[in-house]
């Protein structure tokens, strides 16, 4: 972990508890279980897929087709489930698996075809976007059946299932990256690709394993967010690929690769998610809520730049020192 | 071999040089490319630069060229000394390079490239003609003739040069640099070249001219400049010094100039046999046998296949012809992954291509050991810091903990890192391409134990250097690299300066000749 890394997750950490506590202040409605619920599980779909985004992001891959692949599996699902009849497991299951081939498609264009991974998922974003229009007609996708919901809606222990879920990928996907030769080899190609090429680091089949975890952790968003509607909706997810990226480089990750975290990426989604709920709540109409979390990513990127600009003097400065003393 | 003052002014018949060098000196992080270098060019002729790798000419024409200042020494152009120069203001004085790797843009026509950064324009609108025009007199003025409306990129090697030629001389050229502007071309476009380089030279521009084939320099310099591990050894007239005597100036360095090294003793059995490589890098029909428990030395000049040959015996390069045999078996890499499986370690030549400067040092030894510190795909952390410690301690690596980013290390003790890598799987067949560039004496002598000792275990390693002293000291025998082809392989009595660079640079042996 670098040093500007951990002063960027010093930074996020005291952003998020100081957005947190400002709004705790303003507003008493704040800080109650409902709203806090509703804050976990609007961020749920975000910190689900980020999860998974970070790690490839990380390899130096990237995904835009996230957002489509959530209509898509929901889609899928609510028209198994409903329509053909499926056991309810089976028809989520399904969910998921569309956004897993979605993600081998990713895996297969970006990595042995080597296209541009942007043009890739772009297309793919259209792909799936597009299917889900075909199999559905057009049209939302109702009378799943009364269970449907249960997922979306329901709660264990006192605690909504969607945060259940984003709770369990969340602890999922960080042992992933601490203990697992794919977190290893993902911030080894990511770092360094022809370094970790000449170290017989696997770095494509890594790369292709995240984009397939990627597409997955899509497909499980999107069934969540089907079942959470009690329905299919093909238009739901526009522009949620974005609200992915927003969170992943909040909390720290490189746009070069190399460097995140999923804890990271939380805090990310964390900050966001309260900020939206926040303005909303102090009644800042929803137009400025956009306009803020705009702000917020530039600003955390602005924050970027500066400490990398500063640690590079410094390092400038102590190589030049130390070339004056070995000349001496 | 008549020397000739190395300062103008003592000499009477002599002009004064148009540049003048004296005692210049730089070091990188404590690798001391330059020690103290002189030379003086005169206006109007070609003065030709020499010497092996690494003995600092490439950071002398960087020097010249104001891309980064010296630590000491004065500099001094048509007689007024110079400051503070940078890339701009040594262009603005006259002073052109025309560097190695080409700077053409290959998606950009002739014209284009000819009139890059200064477009006849008004009012922003680029002015078609006058474009035209500017660009057909650069080009007339090296006696090319091509057409106007090519994309660079789809033009050969020799007339993307004659680009850069007529680029480098708009305006006011008053000194060109030509760095090795031979090496990738033919016979015929040398000859064409050499005939612009003169009439360049009777217009009265002053040529540097850098290569490494001694009897081009000799044809068409008129004074030639030896460096040696970073100081001018002299200079003398191109006429009248042989081949020979040009290859004794190079040479002629105190062998064993602090290093400390016991050769390993090899076993007579064959682990490692080449068989007619062929690479699309450069490689053309490669072979030869490396023992057990040998060092075998490669050494070539740039551009001789040394880091292809390392290349494509490790899989990060396929061969397009030949065979590998290792241990009696036929090999074929096809990648990193799968000579590491074959028991295989490489050292590559840069160090960015080998580490990781952000991770720490644990995770940059044990990041080709993935198989050897996990089960079923989880990292045993525990298991990984002892393996890392231990190497740690074994290499002697000088960090504050094996946590500490390997960027807070020494160069010395990264590369120690690196060869800790492969050591740590006990790879049979270490190839270390170039493993001591930017490591200083003391550390290298570390390594060249580490080497040694490696031998001892049974392991057999390939090593090519860029610094002969130090081939010729560990090295049981070596092998010479030259556009791709072995030209010879030394052993025994023959392992010496001049049998060494004579092959290298003539590809001829002497005793031949």
């Amino acid at each position: 972990m670098t040093t500007t890394y951990r002063q960027k997750l010093i930074i996020n950490v005291i952003a998020l508890v100081a957005v947190a506590g400002v709004f705790a202040i303003l507003t008493p409605r704040f800080l109650t279980d409902v709203n806090l619920t509703n804050v976990l599980r609007n961020v749920a779909p975000v910190v689900i897929v980020g999860s998974a985004f970070t790690l490839l992001m990380v390899a130096r891959g990237l995904d835009l087709s996230v957002g489509s692949v959530i209509a898509l599996s929901g889609c899928i699902a609510a028209l198994a489930a409903g329509i053909e009849g499926l056991p309810l497991p089976i028809a989520f299951l399904m969910g998921i698996a569309a956004g897993a081939v979605i993600g081998l498609i990713n895996a297969v264009l970006t990595v042995p075809f080597g296209i541009n991974a942007v043009i890739a998922t772009l297309g793919t974003l259209y792909v799936a976007r597009g299917t889900a229009q075909l199999l559905t007609g057009g049209v939302s996708v109702y009378g799943v059946g009364d269970d449907f919901d249960r997922l979306g809606n329901g709660s264990f222990l006192g605690i909504a299932n969607p945060i259940w879920v984003m709770l369990i990928v969340v602890v999922v996907f960080m042992a992933l990256e601490r203990f697992t030769l794919l977190g290893r080899y993902a911030v080894a190609t990511g770092s360094n690709p022809e370094a970790a090429f000449l170290s017989g680091v696997p770095g494509r089949r890594i790369q292709a394993t995240l984009y397939v975890l990627t597409g997955a952790m899509a497909g499980l968003a999107g069934v969540l967010l089907a079942s959470r509607l009690r329905s299919g909706q093909v238009n739901v997810g526009v522009g949620f690929e974005f609200d992915v990226i927003v969170a992943t480089i909040l909390g720290g990750t490189s746009l070069a690769g190399g460097e995140g975290t999923v804890s990271g990426m939380l805090i990310g989604a964390l900050i966001v998610g309260i900020l939206a709920n926040g303005l909303n709540l102090i009644g800042v109409p929803a137009f400025w809520q956009t306009v803020a979390q705009g702000v917020v990513l530039v600003l955390a990127v602005g924050l970027d730049v500066a400490l990398r600009a500063r640690l590079k003097r410094r390092r400038r400065a102590a190589a030049t020192g130390a070339g004056a003393q070995a000349a001496a | 071999m008549t020397p000739i003052p190395s300062t103008g002014g003592t000499s009477s018949a002599a002009p004064p040089p148009i540049l003048e060098l004296t005692a210049i000196a730089k070091a990188f992080g404590g690798v001391r490319a330059l020690r103290s270098a002189d030379l003086a060019v005169q206006p109007g002729t070609v003065h030709a630069l020499l010497g092996e790798n690494g003995a600092g000419k490439s950071t002398l024409v960087n020097i010249m060229a104001g891309v980064f200042p010296p630590d000491s020494g004065e500099m001094s152009f048509a007689g007024a000394p110079v400051e503070h120069l940078d890339i701009q203001r040594s262009s603005r004085l006259g002073i052109r390079v025309i560097y190695q790797k080409l700077s053409t843009v290959p998606h950009l026509t002739v014209e284009q490239n000819l009139t890059l950064g200064r477009e006849p324009a008004r009012w922003g609108v680029m002015r078609r003609r006058a474009a035209r025009r500017q660009a057909a007199d650069a080009l007339a003025r090296v006696g090319a003739t091509m057409d106007l409306d090519r994309q660079a990129g789809t033009l050969p090697v020799a007339e993307r040069q004659l680009i850069e030629i007529a680029r480098a001389l708009q305006g006011d050229c008053r000194l060109l640099v030509m760095d090795e502007p031979t090496a990738s071309l033919g016979e015929l476009e040398v000859e064409h070249l050499f005939g612009v380089v003169r009439s360049l030279r009777d217009e009265g521009v002053a040529v540097i001219f850098i290569s490494h084939k001694l009897a081009e320099v000799r044809a068409i310099a008129q004074s030639v400049t030896v460096l040696r591990d970073g100081q001018s050894v002299g200079t003398v007239s191109a006429a009248d010094a042989s081949e020979r005597d040009l290859i004794e100036m190079m040479v002629g360095r105190d062998l064993h100039d602090g290093l400390q090294v016991t050769r390993a003793v090899p076993s007579d059995e064959v682990t490692l046999r080449v068989d007619d490589l062929w690479t699309t890098t450069g490689l053309q029909g490669v072979s030869f046998e490396l023992y057990r428990g040998e060092v075998l030395g490669v050494y070539g000049l740039m551009g001789s296949g040394r880091t292809e040959l390392a290349r494509a015996l490790f899989g990060a390069d396929r061969p397009t012809a030949g065979t590998i045999t290792l241990d009696g078996t036929p090999v074929s890499p096809r990648s990193p992954a799968d000579a590491k499986r074959l028991g295989m370690g490489l050292v590559p030549e840069e160090r960015p291509q080998a580490v990781f400067y952000d991770l720490s040092v644990r995770s940059n030894i044990s990041s080709a050991s993935g198989d050897l510190i996990s089960r079923a795909g989880v990292v045993r952390r525990a298991l990984e810091g002892r393996l890392a410690s231990g190497m740690v301690q074994a290499l002697a690596v000088r960090t504050p903990s094996i946590e500490a980013p390997l960027r807070s290390l020494s160069g010395g003790n990264q590369q120690k890192v690196v060869l800790g890598r492969w050591l740590m799987r006990d790879a049979d067949l270490l190839i270390l391409d170039d493993p001591t560039s930017g490591v200083d004496v003391g550390a290298k002598n570390e390594i060249y134990r580490l080497i040694v000792e490696q031998t001892e275990r049974g392991a057999s390693v390939l090593m090519s250097s860029s610094e002969l002293p130090e081939l010729l000291a560990i090295a049981n025998r070596i092998i010479v690299l030259r556009a791709g082809r072995v030209v010879g392989i030394l052993s025994g009595d023959r392992l010496t300066q001049s049998d060494v660079l004579d092959l290298a640079f003539r590809g001829t042996d002497p005793r031949d000749a």
